[in-house]
């Protein structure tokens, strides 16, 4: 009786030393915000290499499911991409002649060589487990020449967020415009009115600061960046409004509903320098 | 050793889970809490210092693979894995319809403790995922007993001894 009474006060010994090391964490965490601290530092230098390398090794056992096994279904997909690629090229070669109206040749060819070589092809090897709206975690750290404030686009080029920091080496967490805790100056195309756009932490985001006096400012229309908060150039996609209501303060309550999918994020791209000029 | 080096097996299998999920339905995420699954299972077979330490290092890892503030996922695995060993250790939950019961009121358990300490720290609403963490409880019972009752099945068919 009496080993059975020390075995469970034991236990609750060794409960509270537990509680009371987290508590400590939380402690060390919370005056720091977003930055981590050493310990968390730690645990994700140890676990996000196996999370890549268990997401490497899914994609290979994928990939060879697609080599091997799924030719039939590939065929009919690449007919399709091929007749796209066709499309792009004609509307590639039809852009770059209009451009040329606006620059010389040179010049357009000039900015096409500064642009291909930073722009960072990357996979997500994670999602945020306490609240995928938040950020997640991308195959590519400091080796990769990987920085805060990089822009992140998925592949249509829409805005997907930015390099929040990298984790390690081959590892970094990006930051998603779903994400309530910071703001992206943002414009709705053909028009002056800037405001502040940021996540409402569920998918969708919030444009702030746009006069209830503002006109123009309807169902379906794109948000683009407006570029003045000097992190993420111009005219990059984000989304399209999807409610806006009057209300008794000074501003609209407008929601956006961000372009990028999180089934189609498999593939993002990061641009690794400052093309703030380019587009 | 033993028991370290099956619960790391589990935790690999858990990223496996936790990877193939995120690929094909990534909402599917908030559903199913994998990390807690690997807790439950080892509740089962474990007393509850041990479930407590499992249950926050996945805390942790989670914390780790997360945003907000790390230790707070931590807490709420400590706790709910304690709870689960401590509750094994006196109830029969090896039938399918009781691991269900049992995964299930500890998951919500746990939820309630991180929302609360989310709530605490943030004064903030909790992330609900468009609503998908409140089904947290009955997708992780769900897949969790059927998972459980799979393993006991094999081992059974096999003689893989159990402790």
């Amino acid at each position: 009786m009496n080993e059975h009474s020390g075995k469970k006060n034991k236990a609750f010994v060794v409960l509270s030393l537990l509680l009371f090391i987290q508590i400590i964490l939380i402690s060390l965490q919370v005056p720091l915000g977003d930055e981590s601290n050493y310990f968390k530092k730690t645990v994700s230098a140890l676990t996000t290499p196996v999370k890549h390398g268990v997401s490497a090794i899914i994609r290979g056992v994928g990939s060879f499911w697609d080599h091997y096994f799924s030719f039939r279904f590939r065929t009919r997909e690449y007919a399709l991409i091929s007749d796209r690629l066709l499309l792009l090229k004609q509307e590639n070669l039809f852009l770059k002649n209009r451009l040329k109206k606006f620059e010389s040749e040179e010049e357009i060819r000039e900015s096409l060589l500064h642009l291909y070589p930073n722009l960072l092809i990357v996979r997500v090897i994670g999602l945020d487990l306490n609240n995928s709206f938040r950020s997640l975690i991308i195959d590519r750290g400091t080796l990769d020449g990987i920085r805060k404030d990089m822009v992140v686009l998925d592949k249509n080029g829409y805005l997907v967020g930015r390099i929040l920091r990298p984790l390690s080496f081959k590892e970094s967490r990006v930051q998603l415009i779903t994400d309530t805790e910071w703001g992206i100056g943002a414009t709705t195309e053909n028009s002056d009115m800037f405001g502040i756009l940021s996540g409402d932490g569920e998918g969708r985001c919030d444009l702030k600061y746009i006069l209830n006096t503002a006109p123009d400012i309807e169902l379906g229309q794109m948000i683009i960046t407006s570029g003045q908060d000097e992190v993420f150039p111009k005219n990059i996609p984000i989304g399209r409004i999807t409610q806006v209501d009057q209300t008794e303060m000074l501003h609209k309550r407008i929601k956006v509903l961000p372009f990028f999918r999180f089934r189609d994020i498999g593939r993002l791209v990061v641009i690794t320098d400052d093309l703030k000029d380019f587009y | 050793m033993r028991d370290i080096t099956r619960a790391a097996a589990a935790l690999c299998f858990a990223f496996v889970c936790l990877t193939l999920l995120e690929r094909f339905n990534p909402a599917a995420v908030h559903v199913i809490n994998v990390l807690s699954l690997v807790v439950f299972y080892f509740a089962i077979r474990k007393d509850e210092v041990f479930c407590a330490v499992l249950g926050m290092f996945c805390g942790l890892i989670q914390d780790s693979l997360s945003m907000g503030v790390f230790g707070v996922s931590g807490i709420a695995k400590t706790l709910s894995g304690f709870a689960a060993g401590f509750i094994a250790r006196r109830i029969n939950v090896l039938s399918i319809r009781r691991n269900f019961l049992f995964i299930f009121f500890l998951t919500t358990f746990e939820l309630v403790i991180w929302a609360l300490l989310h709530a605490f720290l943030f004064s903030d609403t909790i992330p609900s995922g468009r609503g998908l963490i409140f089904f947290q409880p009955l997708g992780t019972a769900f897949c969790g007993s059927l998972l459980i009752h799979l393993i006991n099945t094999i081992q059974k068919s096999f003689g893989i001894g159990r402790d």
